[in-house]
């Protein structure tokens, strides 16, 4: 069609403008690609590798390595397991290597380069740590004082993030890493080194669940005394004493009993043959006085024992009261009483209640009568000693007590008798309480991790999370602004081309011929610059994910292209020019051909407002202003669209620095040690508290969080707000507040997912706490709630390093670590706020100035006229720019806040991932920045089109009529 | 009667600004005739030929071209109409401003497959040495050529002049109607030309005088000056 000859001349004579929707186009599919494109390709990758490699689904540690029969019975039940054990040995430059053996199933070695360690004396080492030590393969190199070849570089899946304890914050990839060595090398290493962790690595196959799994390993036996860590020893042997120690009482005790009968049976002879033989009557009463000696002292040991359990029971039945809320404390004297008192209370309204009551009662009932009957058989017992010993002085005077004694001995035997067949139910159940109620099963299980809790697994792909959720909310908005722009832009062009369209409709031309050849250069257009934009984005993540390539042990990654990301990047913006354009001009068509040739437009009632008071300058440029009204209104769009893009840019970069300083600044001591065996007295200049982990409901995601809690003291130098209060009052962090929506006064829900427990807590105040998610109650509270001694600790914080076993700690956090934890999330995402943040400011500009050109070109013909009048150059851009500006500022003060608000809003699901409760800030610097730039980009428009207004030709009046 | 116009009538605006431009028209022209339609400016002349070209609506009566209701054609039979029966000749040019003389001729030639020869044309309109040149570098007098090129390139059967001349001096116009007389004369085409020149009305087969809305005179020429002839 000879028509389409015009489209190239219609680009070249208004290059600028297609360059700028274009430029417009790439750049912020670029952006939008590479941004959402880098996520995919870090989690494809690592997904793909934990697939070839055969990612474990969990991992635990025991005391005592499984026997082959224990693992062949896992795997019978569905769990594949597979030894992981190492040992941490000292490698060059003060680092520490975590040495393994070669796996065979689990966690595979993803080689990057060389070979595996097949040898004795060979190693691979892990990509970053050889990378930072400059070691290459073929090299040797020192670990533990012995030399080894280092045969390969590689990477396993169960360490993408390369920790030395699950809980640290930060890698340090040249300070810790992984090695690997051969089987037979690594069973030398174990005949050496005492300090090893047995660790496995399990695949399910489906009929086993993770929490069968960890029930099953509880329960598997093993050999207490093949215990290699001290500190369980110690508390192993402990345990066993007390054990020991009731159990021996009791056996004692039947000792004695055993004895009394015998001495009895002996008595009740002697007393039968009592003339015939005083002589054995003598001895009878040394038998019995003898073995009631032996009764009498096992009484104490006995008593002692169940008068403890039965303060246990009454413990007990207080907790069970507080678990109810009922606010009462019960002892063993007024328990009766009480528990009376409460089933009258309650009445019928809680039958079930009233029966657990009821049985509550009854339990105590009998296990006080059982006490009392020992008690008095003690008693008993001790009454009969003294007069057996009474017994034996008063053998002289046997003749004359003959009687009484026959009767005596009646009686004491029929005493003896029960108490023998009494004493055999007491042993049982004594040992059976034992059995029951002290049975310390010891277990050989140290940790279970399920990979999906494991943040040496899972942190890589949730960091990517936080940049691809960034990167699809600032893909929102721009896509927004190019589908806007596109609009306008089309809406614009058809406009302009009005007359020929009129022309050539009266012509004879028919709809379709015009649709088709009216859409062919914006389609053209967006067609190549979206492939253009997304083509690029596809070349930039590499530069994306430079800093998470450089932090994650994962390997080379491979580009993907994602098909939505190719329908969002192409398809999305052809659509809507597609689209925009056929509504347009088949709008257009729809008008009688004469309107289009007379460029009739519909006039905004408001152009015939009366303005005769104002000036003439001010009226005109009103009058312009309400005439150019739709022209205004879609720069007030634009612009707003692109201040939200701004405003996010800000957030980000606001948020992200405001949690890097906070953390710095709200932490107060420097050392923080979390203790897995406390010991029994602290080091004098720390301080003690009470740390415990349990998970909140995160309406955000659906989904759970961690949370820590922590018990202190009022004493507490490091916070300085109080604790005092009702007790399940806590004080939150403004983290924690900030990503739970938690607020004073809320009741609040942590469950301990472990134990299967939910704790209630009343939130009493936020503090400022900006590293992790703390929340802070009164540690005796605590120690209570948790059903703790008194005296329990299990964290310590100090300004200084505290020396302390390393075998007790579980972590040391210092305030370093922390803020460079935080600086390296910030680092993570740094690339990306930047390239927001300039996106944003670009894009701002060019849809300025795509807009204001717009405004002016429409006005094209008037400007020609005015000029032709003999209006100036500085009158002209008063009359024509002045309007702008007034949009501009409108846009400014109106956007700015609502932009703000709509992030406030955005924010919490952008750091739903992240484990600290960020919301949306910037300072009010960013403000005055804001401001800047856009009367900066509004002054830099202004010159360019007031260049454009100088063009403007006198003739241009003469060629063309509106 | 290949033009047939009853009664028809058209009003703009409402209210305050209702306007109505054509009071009940009536008339009827002949194939093959040259008609002029004259009056004095805002008495509805072109609203007449615009109507009769399909380009605006009418409020009632009604347009027959050719037995063709024209006036109750959708928009895609009108634009068909236009296509296959009309050429029109604007009063302002209306060229498309990014393509050439030739291009804008041509741009027309694809609306037929029985086009007439372009060089020939240009030849008649002395464009020739103007075909590689934009509109913006023509004069008003090249323009309108170029313009009326562009309507006779299909050789309609139908075609709509409103003031071909206005733009143009004496001997400009004269050249150009000489050109309508021939085209007429060779092709056969029914011709419908609105004017001010009253010069025009002895070169016209018939001559239809508005004033005010309505007919006020309606004749036919018996004899015919040639253009060439005409003076003013
Ligand atoms: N779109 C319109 N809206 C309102 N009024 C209109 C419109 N088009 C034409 N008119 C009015 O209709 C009347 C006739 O207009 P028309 O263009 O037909 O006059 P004309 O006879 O061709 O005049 P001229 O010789 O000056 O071209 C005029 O009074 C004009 O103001
Ligand atoms: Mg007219």
């Amino acid at each position: 069609m000879i028509l389409n000859k015009r489209i190239i001349r219609e680009l070249k004579d208004n290059w600028v403008r297609y360059g700028a929707l274009a430029f417009l186009i790439i750049f912020s599919l670029a952006l939008v690609v590479s941004m959402a494109g880098s996520t995919d390709v870090v989690n494809y990758t690592i997904d793909k590798n934990n697939e070839k490699n055969r990612l474990e689904d969990g991992e635990f540690s025991v005391y005592v390595p499984l026997t082959e029969n224990q693992q062949q019975q896992l795997e019978k039940l569905g769990a594949r397991t597979e030894a992981a054990f190492y040992v941490d040995l000292p490698g060059p430059e003060k680092s520490i290597l975590r040495i393994f053996k070669n796996r065979n199933n689990i966690n595979t070695i993803e080689l990057e380069a060389g070979r595996l360690a097949d040898q004795t004396g060979e190693i691979v080492l892990e990509k970053h740590y050889a990378e930072n030590h400059r070691i290459d393969v073929g090299e040797s190199m020192i670990v533990n004082h012995k030399s080894y070849l280092v045969t390969g570089i590689a990477t396993v899946p169960d360490y993408s993030n390369v920790v030395q304890n699950v809980s640290d914050v930060l890698a340090d990839l040249t300070q810790f890493s992984l090695g690997f060595v051969s089987e037979a090398e690594f069973n030398q290493l174990l005949a050496e080194d005492l300090n090893v962790e047995y660790n496995y690595s399990y695949k399910l196959d489906g009929n086993l669940t993770a929490s069968e799994l960890k029930e099953k390993l509880i329960d598997l036996d093993f050999d207490k005394n093949r215990v290699a860590n001290k500190y369980m020893q110690e508390i192993i042997n402990t345990i066993e004493k007390g054990k020991n120690d009731l159990s021996g009482g009791v056996n004692e005790l039947a000792d004695g009993t055993q004895k009394l009968a015998n001495g009895t049976s002996s008595l009740e002879q002697g007393s039968s043959e009592l003339a015939a033989g005083a002589g054995s009557l003598a001895n009878g009463t040394d038998q019995l006085s003898s073995g009631l000696e032996e009764l009498t002292s096992a009484n104490v040991t006995l008593n002692k024992a169940a008068d403890d359990v039965f303060q246990g029971m009454i413990a007990q039945v207080n907790s069970e009261f507080e678990k109810m809320g009922i606010t009462v404390t019960v002892t063993g004297d007024n328990y009766g009483t009480v528990i009376d008192r409460l089933i009258k209370t309650i009445g019928e309204s809680d039958a079930n209640a009233v029966m657990a009551l009821n049985t509550m009662k009854a339990q105590l009932d009998s296990y006080k009568a059982f006490k009392e009957g020992l008690s008095a058989y003690t008693n008993g017992v001790e009454s009969a000693y003294s007069g057996s010993l009474e017994l034996s002085a008063g053998a002289d005077g046997l003749y004359q007590g003959s009687l009484a004694v026959a009767s005596g001995v009646n009686t004491l035997r029929n005493g003896s008798a029960e108490l023998n067949s009494g004493m055999g139910e007491l042993k049982n159940q004594v040992t059976n309480f034992i059995d029951q109620n002290m049975d310390y099963q010891y277990v050989n299980l140290i940790t279970f991790l399920e990979a999906d809790d494991n943040q040496r697994i899972t942190s890589c792909k949730s960091d990517a999370a936080i940049n691809k959720n960034s990167a699809l909310i600032a893909g929102v908005i721009i896509l927004t602004l190019i589908a806007y722009m596109i609009s306008v832009f089309v809406i614009h062009t058809i406009d302009k081309e009005s007359a020929v369209i009129g022309a050539l409709y009266s012509m004879g031309y028919v709809k379709k011929e015009l649709l088709r050849h009216f859409m062919i250069l914006p389609t053209v257009i967006v067609t190549a610059a979206s492939m253009l934009g997304t083509g690029l984005g596809f070349l930039l993540i590499g530069e994306n994910i430079k800093e998470n390539v450089a932090y994650y042990s994962y390997p080379g990654y491979t580009i993907v292209f994602p098909p939505y990301l190719l329908i969002y990047g192409i398809l999305l913006p052809i659509l809507i020019a597609l689209f925009v354009n056929y509504m347009v001009i088949n709008n257009k068509l729809s008008m009688a051909p004469l309107k289009l040739l007379r460029r009739e437009k519909k006039q905004h009632p408001l152009t015939n407002i009366d303005l005769k008071e104002m000036g003439f300058i001010n009226r005109y440029r009103i009058r312009q202003l309400l005439r150019e009204i739709r022209g205004n209104i879609t720069l007030f769009c634009g612009l707003s669209i692109a201040i939200l893009l701004m405003v996010f840019g800000f957030s980000i970069y606001g948020s992200v620095s405001a949690y890097v300083n906070n953390v710095a600044s709200d932490v107060a001591y420097n050392y923080l040690y979390l203790l897995k065996y406390p010991m029994e007295t602290a080091p004098g200049d720390a301080t003690k508290a009470y740390t415990e982990s349990l998970t909140a409901d995160l309406y955000l995601t659906g989904g759970e969080m961690d949370v820590t809690v922590q018990g202190i003291d009022d004493e507490n130098p490091y916070f300085d707000f109080s604790l005092a209060g009702e007790k399940n009052d806590v004080v939150i962090s403004d983290s924690v507040a900030n990503k739970f929506g938690y607020k004073v006064g809320d009741e609040i829900t942590l469950s301990d997912n472990l134990e299967d427990r939910n704790y209630n807590f009343r939130v009493k105040e936020v503090v400022n706490f900006a590293s992790g998610l703390y929340i802070f109650m009164d540690i005796n509270n605590m120690r209570e709630l948790f059903g703790k001694e008194d005296d329990y600790y299990n964290t310590l914080m100090s300004d200084q390093e505290l020396s302390i076993e390393a075998g007790r700690i579980a972590t040391v956090i210092t305030v370093d670590k922390m803020v460079a934890a935080a600086r390296q999330m910030f680092t993570m995402m740094y690339g990306l706020v930047i390239t927001i943040l300039g996106a944003s400011v670009l894009l701002f500009a060019i849809v300025m100035y795509l807009l204001v050109k717009m405004m002016i070109d429409k006005s094209t013909f008037s400007i020609s006229l005015i000029k032709v009048f003999g209006y100036n150059e500085r009158e002209i851009k008063k009359l024509y720019l002045g309007t702008t500006f007034y949009t501009v500022a409108l846009s400014t003060i109106i956007a700015i806040p609502v932009s703000k608000m709509i992030i406030n809003k955005i924010f919490p699901y952008m750091v739903s991932n992240v484990s600290a409760g960020m919301n949306a800030t910037m300072s009010p610097q960013s403000d005055l920045i804001m401001v800047a730039i856009i009367l900066g980009a509004y002054a830099a428009v202004n010159f360019m089109v007031g260049r454009h207004l100088k063009k403007i030709s006198l003739v241009e009046i003469l060629k063309e009529r509106e | 009667m290949f033009i047939e116009v009853n009664d028809i009538k058209k009003s703009y605006g409402e209210g305050g600004s209702y306007v109505q431009v054509l009071k009940g028209v009536s008339t009827g022209i002949q194939k093959g005739q040259i008609c002029a339609i004259l009056g004095p400016s805002g008495s509805g002349k072109s609203t007449l030929l615009n109507t009769i070209g399909g380009l605006d609506t009418i409020d009632s009566g009604s347009i027959k071209i050719n037995d063709i209701e024209i006036s109750k054609l959708n928009p895609k039979e009108s634009s068909l109409y236009r296509r296959n029966l009309l050429g029109f000749i604007f009063q302002f040019y209306n060229l498309v401003p990014n393509l050439t003389v030739k291009e804008n001729i041509q741009v027309c030639e694809y609306l037929t497959k029985t086009p007439l020869d372009i060089n020939e044309l240009m030849e008649i309109l002395g464009l020739s040495e103007h075909q590689k040149k934009f509109p913006s570098q023509l004069s008003g007098g090249q323009q309108q050529r170029c313009a009326i090129a562009r309507a006779l390139i299909k050789n309609p059967e139908l075609l709509l002049c409103d003031e071909p001349t206005g733009a143009l001096d004496y001997q400009a116009s004269r050249e150009i109607l000489m050109l309508i007389e021939k085209i007429n004369k060779k092709y056969g085409t029914t011709m419908l030309i609105v004017t001010h020149n009253t010069a025009i009305k002895e070169m016209v087969h018939r001559v239809i005088k508005i004033k005010d809305g309505q007919i006020s005179q309606d004749y036919a020429n018996t004899v015919l000056k040639p253009a060439s002839q005409l003076e003013w």
